[in-house]
């Protein structure tokens, strides 16, 4: 059977294209990984949250700071965050357009402000920011248990 | 001396403690003859002691005898030393405070707070200028939110030991005679029962005596003036003095919380050495406490209180308890130690304002074993309560007389006194970047940790006001009623701030002193 080089040409392009598309499609999970790590670090919920390092200890204060009967309705990312945020008097956009170190600072603050103005629990006994409880519920909540690299 | 003999005086003062001892002192060197009638010998004997026995029927909290000293010098035979004068606001008569208010001011016993800091052997500064303090000790005090705590200035006696101290004066006084082992049954009055008579006296298995005198002066402290005035039952059955039933009501004494927070510091190098260390200064040891601002106490109507800062040696189980309780909710994960959660957490968030949050996030924590902590020991002062109360008891002591009983109690509102007072330590604690503070109280608000103390003040059993219906003595500390009959001691306080009760003990002995000598026209 004699193909016409047309043919050959349009073939091997189709050929290509789906090597390529082979290819990508092989390569979509990391590629698909690496914008979703990037766009959770921009999550401003997260971003909080990852101010700290211990996780595992956030996660025994926070887990107990959100067991408390009166915080029902902060028991997700949004609303913790945006709890913070009216605390703060912040437009959230406005907070999450600070680079690490200006949030970071931000924060800290907000925790000294906490004290002053008694926005405090006591967690167990132990008096703490209400701010800082909350952040310890953000790094309990939102620890990318998926994304690891 | 034989039995049924005579002692005749111009004074008589019963009790040999540092009212007592502070009154007859300054009749030394005058025309005015004193008698001066000690319970017990010169050293402690546990016979004699065991006549301060009694049943404690209120909060388990100690034995009735084992914090006061029957023997001479009274219960300066172990007092502490720490010294300080009533606030200003601890004279004023408080909404918020019920039957507070004494019918004197501050102001009234301010020459005499001065004359008792020599008879106490204390530091000449003063007490109210914390700030000349911290300048001429160059020592820092925190930078707190003052209409919160404030830092005020405490004295440390060397402790004086009154029986020690002013035995040789008082025995080479020709005008008072100190009659050892002599203990006050009860006091004689004339049939109206407006004149002191006499002091009915027995020594253990010894002579039964009877002291006469002009003006006779009750000092054997805050439990037992209440008990010899209610022995005191002729003619009225009463007690002496107790025509408005309040002799022995009101009993008063200082709640200890030891400690009452402990405190780890998230960082390193903070200096408190004001706080837990004594330092010399015009001629007395001197330290610093926190205590409430006076417009905290008027705008709160909280109990006034005073939380020292104590170093300790380590952390002790009760904040540990707490961490291992907060790990114990979370059963899936596995942690050497819950308290170190804690300090990785104030590790990341107290430094993110210096460096950026990836490089403290990974930064090193200090090891458990020397992490910096600190307690705070909080005195509280209660809220007076008519039903908290020293009565007599069914039992009798060797002399045949009714023993005490003991009622101390203490209130919600005290409860809740105490909660606020450690919260606004732990929120300076927080404010001030020092750390974190845990206490069981913030744990759970609706009952008393397993440490509460009382702090062995006896007082407000014989209490002060200027109306019949209200106190026991009036503003000279003179019974209503009776017109020779003087109450020194704590018994006398309406009310009782936070400050050790020896100071003022002694400044208002030292007060009814020169009432006396007015009366016998010095």
């Amino acid at each position: 059977m004699a193909y016409s080089r047309r043919a050959v040409i349009f073939g091997g392009a189709a050929l290509a294209a789906l090597a390529g598309g082979a290819y990508t499609l092989y390569r979509l999970p990391n590629y698909l990984n690496s914008c979703l790590r990037r766009r959770a670090k921009r999550d401003l919920s997260v971003r909080i949250g990852m101010l700290i390092g211990h996780r595992d200890s956030a996660a025994v204060i926070g887990e107990r700071y959100l067991a408390l009967a009166e915080r029902p309705s902060e028991r997700s990312p949004h609303a913790l965050t945006a709890a913070m945020g009216r605390d703060m008097q912040i437009d959230l956009g406005t907070l999450d357009a600070l680079g690490d170190a200006k949030l970071g600072a931000t924060i800290a603050r907000q925790i000294t402000a906490d004290f002053e103005h008694e926005r405090v629990v006591s967690i167990s006994g132990w008096l703490l920011s209400r701010t800082e409880a909350r952040i310890c519920a953000l790094a309990a909540l939102t620890w990318p248990g998926l994304f690891t690299k | 001396m034989p039995d049924k003999s005579a002692i005749d005086a111009d004074v008589c003062i019963v009790g040999a403690g540092a009212a007592g001892i502070g009154i007859a002192r300054e009749f030394i060197n005058t025309p005015t003859q004193v008698a001066v009638l000690e319970g017990g010998g010169l050293e402690f004997d546990q016979r004699t002691q065991s006549l301060y026995e009694g049943e404690n029927i209120g909060l388990e909290t100690f034995p009735v005898d084992a914090n006061r000293l029957r023997f001479f010098g009274g219960t300066t035979n172990h007092w502490a030393g720490h010294s300080r004068t009533l606030d200003a606001i601890d004279f004023e008569q408080l909404d918020a405070l019920p039957m507070s208010g004494w019918p004197i001011s501050k102001a009234d016993l301010e020459p005499y707070y001065r004359r008792a800091e020599y008879v106490c052997e204390l530091s000449s500064v003063d007490d109210q200028d914390i700030d000349g303090l911290t300048s001429r000790l160059k020592l820092a005090a925190l930078e707190l939110d003052v209409t919160r705590l404030q830092s005020v200035v405490y004295k440390q006696s060397p402790p004086t030991r009154f029986g020690h101290v002013y035995r040789d004066e008082l025995e080479r006084a020709a005008n008072v005679r100190v009659y050892l082992n002599a203990n006050a049954l009860e006091l004689q009055c004339n049939v109206e029962g407006t004149v002191v008579e006499g002091v009915d006296v027995a020594c253990i298995d010894g002579p039964r005596l009877r002291a006469r005198a002009n003006m006779f002066v009750l000092a054997t402290g805050g439990i037992e003036n209440a008990r010899i005035l209610l022995l005191s039952n002729k003619p009225n059955p009463a007690g002496l003095g107790n025509a408005s039933d309040l002799v022995g009501r009101y009993f008063q004494d200082h709640i200890l919380l030891r400690p009452a927070a402990e405190i780890i510091f998230s960082k390193m190098g903070v200096d408190l050495s004001l706080y837990h260390e004594l330092s010399p200064l015009e001629g007395g040891d001197v330290f610093s406490v926190l205590a409430p601002s006076e417009g905290l106490i008027r705008s709160e109507g909280i109990g006034n209180f005073r939380l020292h800062i104590i170093r300790p040696q380590r952390m002790s189980a009760l904040g540990e308890g707490s961490l291992r309780a907060i790990k114990s909710a979370v059963r899936e994960r596995r942690f050497a130690s819950a308290r170190a959660h804690l300090r990785n957490i104030m590790s990341d968030l107290d430094g993110i304002a210096e460096l950026t949050y990836k490089c403290i996030a990974n930064a090193p924590i200090p090891d458990e074993n020397h992490v910096l902590a600190a307690q705070l020991h909080l005195v509280l002062q209660p809220m007076p309560d008519p039903d908290s109360r020293v009565t007599l008891s069914g039992t009798r002591d060797l002399l045949g007389q009714r023993r005490v009983a003991v009622n101390w109690q203490v209130r919600e509102r005290d409860l809740a006194n105490a909660r606020r007072a450690v919260e606004l330590a732990a929120l300076e604690v927080g404010r001030l970047g020092l750390g974190r503070a845990f206490a069981a109280i913030l744990d759970d608000a609706s009952r008393w940790p397993s440490n509460l103390e009382a702090g062995r003040h006896h007082c407000g059993t014989t209490r002060m006001s200027t109306d019949p219906s209200n106190g026991v003595v009036d503003g000279d500390c003179l019974v209503h009623g009776v017109s020779n009959l003087y109450v020194a001691g704590s018994s006398v306080f309406p009310t009782i701030g936070y400050a050790n009760p020896t100071l003022t003990i002694v400044a208002l002995a030292l007060r009814i002193a020169d009432t006396i000598k007015r009366r016998l026209n010095f």
